[in-house]
């Protein structure tokens, strides 16, 4: 309990404390907090829904490339649900390397898109936004975004999206259609994390084939590892996972790609999946 | 209320269900036979969980022959499975209110049938026993006008077993159900009408 | 078009591994892009010690991820990956490595000396599998029971833990012994294992889909595939 406090304090300080910073410092804060929206977004997938995905870049990343062609795309972000969602034909136990192996493909395919004379390896430039109004209206969506799957999850609504998760059959049995929730939990999700890759391409100023590779692929995945499936110490482990990586990439190239293999080994001893699943 | 009519179930090339009919007006009909007889693919096939190889099925009146389970069991047929299928990361009171929708009629139940202990516990995590008081919960708290009970005393104690028989006493009076089971002595206490089914045939009835 | 039946072979031997390890280790080894990387890199040093560094890498994804459901395995088979990538990427600090490689002429096509190498090595492989495959049928029957139900098969006294060692060594080998033969003569990187990976993936995936023709199916489907790209 205390443990738990303790971490909302931390989790709120490092929210406000970049504020009154340097200009870098809050560039980093803002990125790890883009990475935290995308890190919930993911944790609802796969804590209401079952679906754990090893490629919500793609969201992420399509939305981005959108938002960078041009801005007014935006409003198309949300279809990118349509994207994840047929995946789910593989069943749970696949779905994980289905995405990742969709979300390597986009990466390849990225390097390939042009769109008048622009684009390629270099990607594109996203219309870039004033830093300090970016990250006021990233806190605040990812507050809000908290307080959403906070509602939505206590809800008797969410309680037939979990339903769902744990049983299809008993969801039927009980005439629940499983389709229109698993729909709607994927595009909450879904959405979520377009904002995430939005926000991101509007910090930066810049889009490129990098937003599908395995780093962000990956990385909602090592950030709930390291916050044990929580939602505030998820958050707390995309900023650890962010800071860690900025300031020993000088001295260990890529540096966060170690943290991912100690993740996903540890991760592959301890978490469970297929949460529906219990022999009988 | 329900009518069976020349319903056959094949997989593959093995035939497990032969032109089966009856019908049920009112009160509870028993259904027994051997292990792999068919009684479990009859009742999957009245609450739409399978579909028949042939033949049609009417509940009031309307065909539900290849009707979606969901939505066979909104015009009020409801399923109790012989192996449990439930919630296994809800509450017991979770799994409950989301058949029963209200929460005083799930207190009820749940107190009727003996699940009051284990109310707040996830259902991985109570006995065999429980979870299948817990399936039969969940199909009552659907307020079926034909419950499907699928072996409902399988897998339950002397005490539970009555608990259970004292439940379905009670709103046979104004529920209509199909029980199946293997053995007939349970089952003739309470049941109005009984079937033997052999090799997918019906072949008696009294 | 000698080159593209080349390819063609190599790639059905590639996918055979990937179909073999899914199918009798139960687990989606993404780790192999990484050894066929790692392959590229050792290659540099010696040819001959790249089936020992890919066999090392097999025993140790069979004993690190023993008794693991294949999601799981799959997860800490993806962990090994990105350690044997960033392991890469801090030995050999410079990014991108020139492998120089040796021109011959074959009934006169030009040919890269180690690609007919990797290829000749690949025929070899399918051809010895698929002997195996039609001329043992109790050995072949022991396989057919272990990819169906992995527990049932210990019940009836297969050894599976044996054979998923096997299949995870040979296959670790291989990809490592054909990673540093067929990324010669190419600028590598520590991430170029990955598209060779996806693409045998992608060949084992509709190959899968024939059941239990696959095996035999593997090298059409690896043609047609390279013909269509
Ligand atoms: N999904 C299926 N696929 C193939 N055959 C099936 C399937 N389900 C049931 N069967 C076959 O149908 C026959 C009847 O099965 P069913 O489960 O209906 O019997 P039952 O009367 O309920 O038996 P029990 O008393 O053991 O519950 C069995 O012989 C079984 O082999
Ligand atoms: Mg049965």
């Amino acid at each position: 309990m205390l443990v738990s406090i303790a971490i909302r304090i931390l989790v709120l300080v490092l929210l406000i404390l970049p504020v009154f910073l340097d200009c870098y410092t809050k560039l980093l804060a803002a990125s790890a907090l883009t990475l935290a929206i995308f890190t919930v977004s993911w944790l609802y997938l796969e804590k209401d829904l079952g679906w754990a995905s090893l490629g919500h870049s793609i969201p992420f990343g399509v939305s981005a490339y959108l938002f960078a062609i041009n801005p007014l795309l935006l409003f198309f972000s949300p279809l990118t649900t349509f994207l994840l969602f047929p995946l789910s034909i593989f069943g749970k136990h696949t779905f994980p390397f289905a995405s990742f192996v969709f979300s390597v493909f986009l990466w390849y395919l990225a390097h390939h898109i042009v769109f008048e004379g622009k684009g390629g390896e270099e990607g594109f430039r996203a219309p870039s936004i004033n830093l300090d109004l970016i990250y006021l209206i990233s806190v605040t969506i990812l507050i809000l975004s908290c307080l959403l799957i906070w509602k939505i999850s206590n809800s008797y609504f969410g309680l037939k999206v979990k339903a769902v998760r744990d049983d299809e059959i008993a969801a039927k049995a009980i005439g629940i259609n499983s389709l229109p929730f698993k729909v709607f939990g994927f595009a909450i999700s879904c959405s979520l994390a377009s904002i995430a890759g939005i926000l991101h391409a509007a910090i930066f100023g810049h889009v490129s084939p990098g937003v599908f590779s395995p780093y962000f692929s990956l990385f909602p995945f090592v950030a709930a590892t390291i916050g044990q499936g929580k939602i505030w110490s998820s958050i707390l482990g995309s900023y650890t996972v962010v800071f860690l990586s900025w300031f020993l990439s000088p001295y260990v190239p890529e540096f966060h790609y170690a943290i991912y293999a100690v993740a996903l080994i540890l991760a592959s001893y301890t978490q469970s999946y297929a949460r529906s699943d219990r022999s009988v | 209320m329900l009518e069976v009519i020349e319903v056959s179930k094949m997989f593959g090339r093995n035939v497990v269900l032969k032109n089966v009919t009856f019908s049920l007006k009112n009160g509870i009909l028993g259904i027994y036979g051997a292990n792999g007889s068919g009684k479990t693919t009859l009742l999957k096939i009245i609450s739409g969980f399978e579909k028949p190889s042939c033949g049609r099925v009417f509940f009031n009146g309307r065909e539900i022959t290849n009707k979606a389970p969901q939505e066979i069991v909104k015009l009020g047929v409801a399923m109790a499975f012989q192996i449990p299928r439930v919630f296994w990361n809800l509450t017991v009171h979770e799994n409950v209110l989301l058949a029963a929708r209200e929460t005083d009629y799930t207190a009820e139940i749940c107190k009727e049938l003996n699940l009051e202990d284990v109310l707040f516990k996830k259902a991985k995590e109570i006995s065999q026993g429980k979870v299948k008081l817990l399936q039969l919960a969940m199909c009552f708290a659907l307020k079926p006008k034909l419950a499907l009970l699928d072996e409902p005393f399988a897998s339950l104690d002397a005490e539970n077993v009555e608990v259970v028989l004292e439940f379905l006493k009670k709103r046979g009076s104004e529920i209509s159900m199909i029980i199946t089971a293997h053995r007939t002595k349970i089952l003739k206490t309470i049941a109005s009408q009984m079937l033997e089914i052999r090799g997918g045939k019906i072949v008696g009835s009294s | 078009m000698i080159s593209l039946f080349f390819s063609a072979l190599i790639y059905a031997s590639l996918a055979l591994c990937v179909l073999l390890s899914y199918r009798v280790a139960k687990v989606v080894n993404l780790s192999f892009g990484s050894i066929f990387t790692l392959g590229g890199y050792l290659s540099v040093f010696s040819l001959f010690i790249t089936p020992i560094f890919g066999a090392w890498i097999g025993l140790l994804l069979h004993i690190g991820s023993k008794r693991m459901d294949a999601s799981k395995a799959t997860i800490f088979s993806l962990g090994i990956a990105i350690a044997i990538e960033e392991a890469l990427r801090i030995l050999f600090r410079v990014e991108n490595i020139l492998l120089d490689s040796r021109i011959f002429y074959f009934f006169g096509y030009k040919l890269v000396f180690e690609h007919f190498l990797a290829s000749m090595i690949s025929a070899t492989f399918l051809i010895l599998f698929l002997a195996f495959e039609l001329k043992k049928p109790f050995s072949r029957l022991k396989l057919k029971v272990i990819e169906e139900d992995i527990e049932n098969a210990e019940l009836y006294g297969i050894d599976a833990e044996k054979a998923r060692a096997i299949v995870l060594v040979i296959s670790s080998a291989f990809f490592c012994s054909i990673g540093g033969l067929y990324l010669s003569g190419r600028v590598i990187s520590p991430t170029i294992g990955w598209l060779y990976m996806i693409f045998s993936l992608f060949i084992a995936t509709i190959a899968n889909v024939f059941r239990e023709k696959a095996y035999i199916l593997l090298l059409p489907t690896s043609f047609g595939v390279c013909w269509l790209v």
